[in-house]
């Protein structure tokens, strides 16, 4: 038995969800809204303790941390490698997956939860958005939530968060003039992982991210949007989120 | 060819040294003097334009990353293994990496970079600090020299660090209740990469880590002593004086 306890089809969930799609593992989706702050509730409290998604159970194990949970996917199950052999490979695989997780994805994030995540919440009954902060298990995950709703992201954050994100921009245009994928000449699940974070980077960064600038990340972008496994995972999202990923069709 | 270019056996460097040590595996040793700001000097920028140790060549190939180094080496190196055969065991092994370094290790960087290098920068003479960060490649880095050489981190940012340190080793303390080893009751990576921020840390935080309130911790540490590997990575050279030694041996 296996249960992926997800959000959309994007950043963190979107991770083991492509990873499961592009394997060809079927797997039972639990949808959990966000937006909603399902991922407090008690019932899932009890499955994950830390309150944060996607979390994949196994059996009767549980799994946490979505880019520990891809490289567990792909060991785990029969399908379609997503892991180099060669070991130089990956390393580069880890090595970008690191990047995104501790870098790209974290700046990226701040300017969502700014743009969308606090907007989406912020009209509720401030009681109510309250008394959902106060159950968060996790103080990092309190203090994001707090400066999402109450919009105290200060703008030099969201400036510095800015550059990291163009810096990174021009790392990903760079790698990907020298190889078709970022680990080397297969797809691996450092593409995977990017492109849930990535995949609206045009629509975000416009004037970093596009045809002219950054041709061969626009082309990767559009070459992993093709592929019947993202298809397939963008088919179960269920807000506006994932309509930015149409944006990529040729 | 195998190389390794490093600092102290201390932080990251310490993990990958130690990985080695513990792998038996011959390399050929590059120290980079950080006290000498070594790490920021074109010579070695060419080898890793970030400016960070610890960086590993093999066979020309650069490695980077000391925990994705350490994954690089246990694939190319298997015949003593440190990552669990079981997937699930393997997957904790990663998560617990993670929180290492997204948590542990910025926690205890931020109180090293308050209570040691703060003690280098300021001595540094204004004209000579500006010589120096403008070689530093990553702004990152950049600013937490001008921090320190400035007026350091903020009280509340160095108790919330604090904070984490003490979440760190009760995790730890939970994951060793009935295991000698962080993961699965068997020496792996994670380990390999706790050792050093753990190793002193008693010292440093005796409200955070003793026998009273942690004590499978305590237990761990000297077993990881014990370990030849160990003796062998913090036989590595340590040109530290004594009066700033803070962790480490």
């Amino acid at each position: 038995m296996l249960t992926l306890y997800h959000w959309e089809p994007n950043a963190n969930s979107g991770k083991p969800m492509l990873a499961l799609k592009e394997k060809g593992v079927a797997f039972e989706s639990h949808y959990l809204d966000l937006l909603n702050f399902d991922q407090h509730s008690p019932e899932y409290l009890k499955i994950n303790p830390n309150g944060t998604i996607p979390a994949l159970v196994h059996d009767d194990l549980l799994l946490i941390e979505s880019t520990a949970i891809m490289e567990y996917v792909d060991q785990a199950f029969d399908g379609p490698q997503l892991t180099p052999s060669d070991p130089y490979e990956r390393w580069r695989m880890r090595w970008w997956m690191k990047y995104f997780d501790y870098y790209f994805a974290p700046s990226l994030s701040m300017i969502g939860w700014s743009v969308f995540v606090g907007p989406s919440v912020r009209e509720r009954d401030p009681d109510e958005l309250r008394a959902k902060i106060d159950r968060i298990p996790m103080k990092e995950r309190r203090i994001a939530w707090q400066k999402a709703i109450y919009n105290t992201f200060s703008a030099e954050e969201l400036a510095e968060s800015g550059r990291r994100l163009d810096l990174g921009i021009l790392k990903i245009e760079a790698v990907l003039t020298r190889r078709p994928w970022l680990a080397g000449e297969t797809y691996s699940l450092a593409d995977a992982n990017a492109y849930n974070t990535a995949y609206a980077l045009p629509f975000s960064r416009p004037d970093s991210c596009n045809d002219e600038k950054t041709p061969h990340l626009m082309e990767w972008l559009r070459k992993i949007y093709e592929r019947p496994a993202t298809q397939s995972m963008a088919s179960m999202g269920r807000t506006t989120l994932v309509s930015r990923m149409a944006l990529l069709a040729r | 060819m195998l190389e390794l270019y490093h600092a102290e056996p201390v932080a990251n460097s310490m993990k990958v040294l130690l990985c080695l040590k513990e792998k038996k595996i011959d390399f050929v040793s590059h120290y980079v003097d950080l006290m000498r700001f070594e790490q920021h000097e074109p010579a070695f920028v060419a080898i890793n334009p970030n400016g960070q140790v610890p960086v590993l060549v093999h066979d020309g190939a650069v490695i980077t990353e000391s925990t994705v180094i350490n994954e690089y080496l246990d694939d190319v190196f298997p015949a003593i293994p440190f990552r669990p055969a079981n997937m699930v065991d393997r997957a904790h092994m990663r998560v617990w990496n993670k929180f290492v370094d997204d948590v542990y290790t910025p926690a205890l960087s931020m109180i090293g970079w308050h209570t040691l290098v703060r003690r280098i920068a300021v001595n540094i003479e204004k004209g000579k600090l500006a010589e120096l960060l403008a070689r530093i490649p990553l702004k990152e880095q950049r600013d937490k020299w001008a921090t320190v050489a400035g007026d350091s981190f903020t009280e509340e940012q160095l108790a919330d660090s604090k904070r984490k340190l003490g979440i760190s080793v009760q995790k730890m303390e939970a994951m060793l209740k009935n295991s000698d080893y962080l993961i699965g009751n068997q020496f792996s990576l994670a380990d390999l990469n706790t050792y050093s921020n753990t190793a002193s840390l008693d010292r440093l935080f005796p409200d955070l880590m003793n026998p009273t309130a942690t004590p499978c911790v305590i237990a761990w540490v000297e077993r990881m002593n014990a370990r030849p590997g160990v003796q062998a990575a913090l036989a590595m050279p340590n040109k530290v004086p004594d009066a700033l030694r803070v962790f480490g041996a």
